[in-house]
């Protein structure tokens, strides 16, 4: 698989390698026979952007810094709540009132000293959103909002740049991966104004599965195995305990991707 | 005009009170937003439109026989 050539060989570019100490911390992933130890190289030489720190952000957060992303961006430009703490495992009693990212970038570091994780208290913006995203090799999406996953997208169809969308409300949840070029991005998918009633209600464990989720697409994309939601959305509902996997096709005349006009 | 026959599906949070799966009768020519329309659904509250599996818009018009399935939104984070 080629989703992601940069990441596939930055790592040799770099002249990276896994010292001892990295061999044993990763082993229980390195013994998994399509990973080994290229993957996890491949997983050093990756540079992540996860975009919000909430119920989606942290569990990405915490599952990519303990499989040894070699760099992670958080950014977010909330403060912790307390009306938060039923799902935001990075943000603990001791953080209400603390920047999102700063509360969880302290965390991240001592799950996993290896990561080089960087905390960006900003929100993004059709102004800044490129910068943020010019050095990454995959944008992961944990907003809590559809206007901000629209900029998020268009920006990283521009750079070719792969993005996995996942939204949850109450006990459902829904992904897809999105690879430039090859997929239908979010605007060939959602129609615009669709922004649902705040506050929504929510479970802490819809979004930490659907995190979990997105971060196992994460993990394959950039270490290249598997079969990706690639072009197919995943739809849970916690209620009914159903999933249902639809094919999703690309919209001809998406502004976006297709140069078109809609 | 003839007639088209489809069968609607329903998921997660759109089935509550309403139904699993049904058959309809709709006028040919009738797109998917005015199916949804019929069927009492808030149009904000379904974002999501599959045909025979294949992803549509409001606009388009289902055929004889068609499956519709719609989905309601879930964008929080």
């Amino acid at each position: 698989m080629d989703y992601n050539k940069q990441a596939m060989i930055s790592y040799r570019e770099k002249g990276l390698s896994l010292n001892e100490r990295e061999k044993i911390r990763y082993n229980r992933q390195i013994i998994y026979g399509d990973f080994g130890e290229e993957g996890q190289l491949k997983l050093k030489g990756s540079h992540v952007l996860i975009a919000g720190t909430g119920g989606l952000g942290s569990p990405n957060a915490i599952n990519l810094v303990y499989a040894g992303i070699g760099k992670i961006t958080v950014v977010d430009c909330d403060v912790v709540e307390l009306s938060n703490l039923n799902r935001q495992s990075l943000h603990w009693e001791e953080n209400i009132n603390q920047e999102k990212v700063y509360s969880g970038a302290e965390k991240l570091k001592r799950m996993n000293p290896n990561v080089e994780v960087i905390p960006l208290h900003t929100r993004i913006t059709d102004e800044n959103v490129d910068g943020l995203i010019a050095d990454c090799d995959l944008v992961i999406d944990c907003m809590d909002n559809m206007a901000t996953r629209f900029i998020i997208n268009e920006a990283c169809v521009k750079r070719g740049i792969p993005f996995i969308f996942g939204g949850i409300r109450g006990l459902e949840g829904q992904i897809t991966t999105i690879i430039p070029g090859k997929t239908p991005c979010l605007e060939c998918i959602f129609p615009r104004g669709i922004e649902g009633k705040k506050p929504f209600p929510v479970f802490g464990a819809t979004p930490a599965f659907i995190a979990s989720l997105q971060s196992m697409e994460a993990i394959k994309l950039l270490a290249g195995f598997g079969e990706l939601l690639a072009g197919r959305m995943l739809y849970f509902s916690g209620e009914t305990m159903e999933f249902t996997i639809i094919k999703i096709e690309k919209k001809n005349e998406c502004k976006i991707c297709s140069g078109g006009k809609s | 005009m003839g007639t088209i026959n489809v069968t609607v599906k329903l998921f997660a949070s759109l089935k509550k009170g309403r139904f699993d799966e049904k058959s309809f009768t709709f006028p040919e020519g009738t797109t998917l937003s005015d199916v949804i329309s019929s069927l009492g659904l808030p149009k904000e509250e379904v974002v999501l439109i599959f045909v025979n599996g294949r992803h549509m818009f409001p606009e388009s018009t289902p055929s004889d026989g068609d499956t519709i399935s719609l989905f309601p939104a879930v964008g929080g984070g």
